[in-house]
């Protein structure tokens, strides 16, 4: 098993790398012999869970050892150093949703201590749930739609039986563990985190070794997301069947490759950031100390250049699901395709040069606010151009509301809430008021919780029957989302009020005035949290007993639904060749996939109209 | 030797040859204390990447994928 | 499409796709780096930088750039023996220039210029990481070395030995940077 012998490895290079440091002579649990042996324990962590078996030894001139497949491991396969994206995207999905629990969760001991103003835990403990709870969000967001989805149906969707680099594709997965262990050993270690996940200096320098290994992970994180993006761009530009011009692109590949393009470029300079806060720590540099000739706010400068384009990492999938799925079940073309492209290329092209509007209240030179509020304020016209193109899709559709479709209208209403109240964030006098408020928390919350968590459960819904080939209890399926949302709205809503009476965030406590309006905001948040239940045990029974699906349970025209569910190994039976547009429900004649020759496409039912 | 492999050797002369001068420029540039080095620097050390990526990196390769083309 | 109708040039054309991806991506750790060091300390520089030192291992860089250009349209017209010869030099020279940043420049900057200080914290990140990538391209390049000695690469098919020298080519247009930011802006 990858895992036990991937943790021996590495357990083993970690001893090696810390010895290393202990022989030229640092001190025992000190920040050199930690990092270098953390160095040595990422290394032999990798090469045990099968970089070494299955790519290294070709370097050295000796026979890779076959990658495992269903024939050789059957369900043990999960648990390897699989190349399949159909595998490795049921492991980052497994591992995403059991990350988003934990630090549900954790949420929901962060509303239990705002219950009321004295709360249950002290301070040092409520900082460190507060930054683990962000952190792992953040991992959830940013990996948990490309990571699984994306992996799972890109190649699917475009016709390609797997991603241009497999091998790599594998690594990017493998490297999540780690910082999922490296995380909660951290945030057991005496200290525990300080600084909230954006690890500001000169917090985050002067916090204990919990501190850096909260660096350290993250670091290892933002690596996996490069390869990963690498991988998608390769993948979709290389990689299409035979007539899947980028005209025919389905609007979720398209959104992979924007989002692929952003952490490619932009997650290097978080991985700066956070290495210049190592050398700081771990060598005594001066990057962030403006007494010895650093920069007070040149961390916030960087950290940011990544940060809000990493939203954007996001959100983008985000938007192409609800497109995918809304112009699927409204049984009509996406309306205006090459302007909902030319929308998510144009939020690419915008997100570099807005970072500044998360530092109007750092003391940056001031001939800085304009620019930057007007950069930002732009970025809402291709995002308009989003929600125009998902409304002129449900004009007059044929709408089905299935649970996907209802999670995508969910993401609708309260990504509509999220982005007029950013107005209020990206102008800089309201912004001076409503900075580091629990209004900014509920703003968060309604654009990436409301928005990309809610485009997941609905991608996770779409593609269920596609990946387990079983069919879930749309009834529970509603009920999870009826519960969800209005609990969601009754959860973040009211902490924009609290946040405009001025409650601040990050904070373990509050003044007493608002203890009736944070009972309210824990209630629904409890509520919120319980939802998550029905979901668990509509996927659990489902797995075990739902009834089996067919290929294309809804007569969809994409090709995910033109093979079995689920697939088998190399994708499709047939050569794929595409001919038409995907979206054209309800046009003369028009088909996707061109009708094979040599081995039958599976029967898809007559469309239920 | 083929014919092909001569020129290729040569191109690389060239290639180091220019941008020997290149960095020798570079330095004078420096040296000179003038106010405007640092816009002559940026300019250098672009020409010296154009270079480098046209002639040893072969960037015009990366998306000529026809020879390449799959059956 | 089946692995057996990809061919092996389509996945070279892949992979090189893959590999400057790579490269863009990382330029952007020395981008932040880069724009770090003028917005630290604008264009100060300490006046005791070894200038002759910096233009000897620049232009030992810029050497091992040719020599690794030669090793490359020799294995692509399958001249194995001068490859091999040519690789050896280009891993040779860039050791070299490793020695002279670590053994020679370090321990000079360190009087004049510790990491505790602006110039210092730049000058030792930048060519600290410049210096992380001379070694993998080093190790790359051995790589390479060690599958051509044993013969693996054809006139076809020698992804390896173009992909190792491209990087090194990278690590070369890196210091085509770094160097100037260190050594020759300000007074």
């Amino acid at each position: 098993m990858s895992w036990i012998k991937g943790l021996l490895f590495g357990i083993v290079g970690f001893v090696i790398g810390s010895g290393l440091m202990l022989l030229v002579g640092q001190r025992r649990a000190s920040e050199p012999m930690v990092t270098v042996g953390y160095i040595f324990f990422l290394v032999a962590w990798l090469l045990g869970v099968g970089v070494w078996d299955h790519w290294a030894r070709g370097w050295f001139g000796l026979e890779n050892k076959p990658t495992p497949t269903f024939k050789s491991h059957g369900v043990a396969r999960y648990f390897a150093f699989s190349t399949d994206h159909k595998v490795i995207g049921v492991q980052y999905l497994v591992t995403f949703v059991a990350l988003l629990l934990l630090a549900g969760a954790l949420a929901m001991v962060i509303r239990l201590q705002l219950l009321q103003p004295t709360g249950i835990l002290d301070p040092q403990t409520y900082n460190t749930v507060m930054s683990m709870h962000g952190i792992i969000m953040i991992a959830v967001a940013v990996a948990a739609v490309i990571g699984s989805l994306g992996n799972y149906f890109v190649p699917l969707l475009i016709g390609a039986e797997d991603m241009a680099f497999p091998r790599l594709n594998a690594l990017s997965y493998w490297l999540v563990p780690p910082v999922a262990i490296l995380l909660v050993v951290g945030s057991l270690l005496p200290g525990g985190f300080t600084s909230g996940w954006r690890v500001y200096p000169p917090l985050a320098e002067r916090g204990g070794i919990s501190m850096l290994l909260f660096l350290i992970a993250f670091l290892t994180f933002g690596l996996s997301s490069i390869i990963g993006g690498l991988n998608f761009i390769v993948t979709i530009i290389r990689m299409r069947a035979p007539g899947m011009t980028w005209g025919r692109l389905p609007i979720f590949v398209w959104s992979i490759f924007c989002a692929s393009l952003l952490s490619l470029i932009f997650t290097q300079f978080v991985a700066t950031a956070l290495l210049m806060e190592l050398l700081d720590r771990v060598v005594g540099m001066a990057f962030f100390a403006p007494d010895q000739g650093g920069g007070a706010i040149l961390y916030q400068h960087i950290f940011w250049f990544y940060s809000h384009p990493a939203v954007y990492v996001m959100i983008i999938p985000g938007f192409g699901l609800l497109m995918e799925i809304v112009a699927h079940f409204s049984r009509k073309p996406l309306f205006g395709y090459k302007y909902a492209v030319g929308a998510l290329l144009g939020i690419v092209g915008l997100s570099g040069i807005v970072w500044a509007h998360h530092m109007f209240t750092s003391g940056m030179q001031d001939f800085l606010t304009a620019p930057f509020m007007l950069s930002t304020e732009l970025i809402s016209i291709p995002t308009g151009l989003v929600f125009l193109v998902t409304l002129g899709t449900i004009w007059q559709g044929k709408l089905r509301l299935t649970t996907p479709m209802l999670f995508a209208l969910g993401f609708l209403f309260n990504f509509t809430i999220g982005g007029l109240t950013g107005i209020f964030n990206a102008d800089a006098p309201t912004d001076l008021q409503l900075h580091n408020t629990y209004w900014i928390v509920g703003h968060f919350h309604y654009t990436i919780m409301g928005g990309e968590i809610f485009a997941f459960l609905a991608g996770i819904y779409y593609w269920f029957p596609k990946i387990t080939g079983r069919l879930y209890s749309e009834r529970l399926g509603k009920l999870h989302f009826g519960i969800m949302f209005v609990a969601f709205n009754l959860l973040y809503a009211p902490m924009m009020i609290a946040g405009l009476y001025g409650m601040n965030r990050h904070v373990a406590t509050y003044p007493p005035e608002l203890n009736g309006i944070n009972m309210f905001i824990s209630i629904a948040g409890f509520v919120l949290g319980s939802s998550f239940l029905v979901f668990i045990y509509n996927m659990a029974t489902a797995l075990r007993r739902g009834a089996v699906a067919a290929a294309n349970p809804w007569q969809l025209r994409t090709l995910e639904w033109q093979t079995s569910s689920p697939p088998p190994e190399h994708n499709f039976s047939y050569a794929v060749r595409v001919n038409g547009h995907p979206y054209d429900y309800g046009v003369d004649d028009s088909t996707h996939v061109a009708p094979a020759t040599g081995a039958p496409m599976p029967a898809a039912a007559p469309a239920a109209e | 030797m083929q014919h092909g492999t001569a020129a290729l050797l040569r191109q690389g002369v060239m290639v180091f040859v220019g941008l020997a001068i290149l960095t020798a420029l570079e330095f004078w540039v420096a040296a000179s204390h003038s106010a405007t080095a640092l816009w002559f620097l940026a300019l250098i050390a672009l020409a010296k990447v154009v270079v480098i990526g046209t002639y040893f990196m072969h960037a015009g390769q990366v998306f000529r994928g026809e020879e390449g083309e799959r059956e | 499409m089946t692995v057996a109708a990809t061919t092996l040039k389509y996945q070279i054309v892949n992979r090189r796709l893959g590999l400057w991806l790579f490269m863009v991506s990382e330029s952007m750790i020395f981008l932040a780096l880069l724009a770090s060091r003028f917005y630290m300390q604008g264009t100060n520089r300490p006046a005791e930088v070894n200038q002759t030192l910096g233009l000897i291992i620049t232009s030992i860089l810029l050497l091992s750039s040719f020599t690794a250009n030669r090793a490359e349209v020799a294995i692509a017209h399958g001249d194995r023996s001068s490859f091999l010869r040519l690789l050896l030099t280009t891993i040779g020279l860039g050791l070299v220039f490793l020695a002279g940043v670590v053994t020679i420049e370090w321990p000079e900057a360190l009087h004049f210029a510790p990491p505790s200080t602006g110039y210092g914290t730049a000058f030792f990140a930048l060519t600290g990481m410049h210096a992380f990538h001379v070694l993998t391209g080093v190790f790359i390049l051995a790589l390479a070395f060690l599958k051509g000695r044993r013969g693996g690469y054809t006139v076809d098919d020698h992804w390896g030995a173009e992909a190792s020298i491209v990087y090194w080519h990278f690590v070369d247009v890196i210091w085509v940077f770094v160097y100037p930011t260190l050594y020759l802006v300000g007074s």
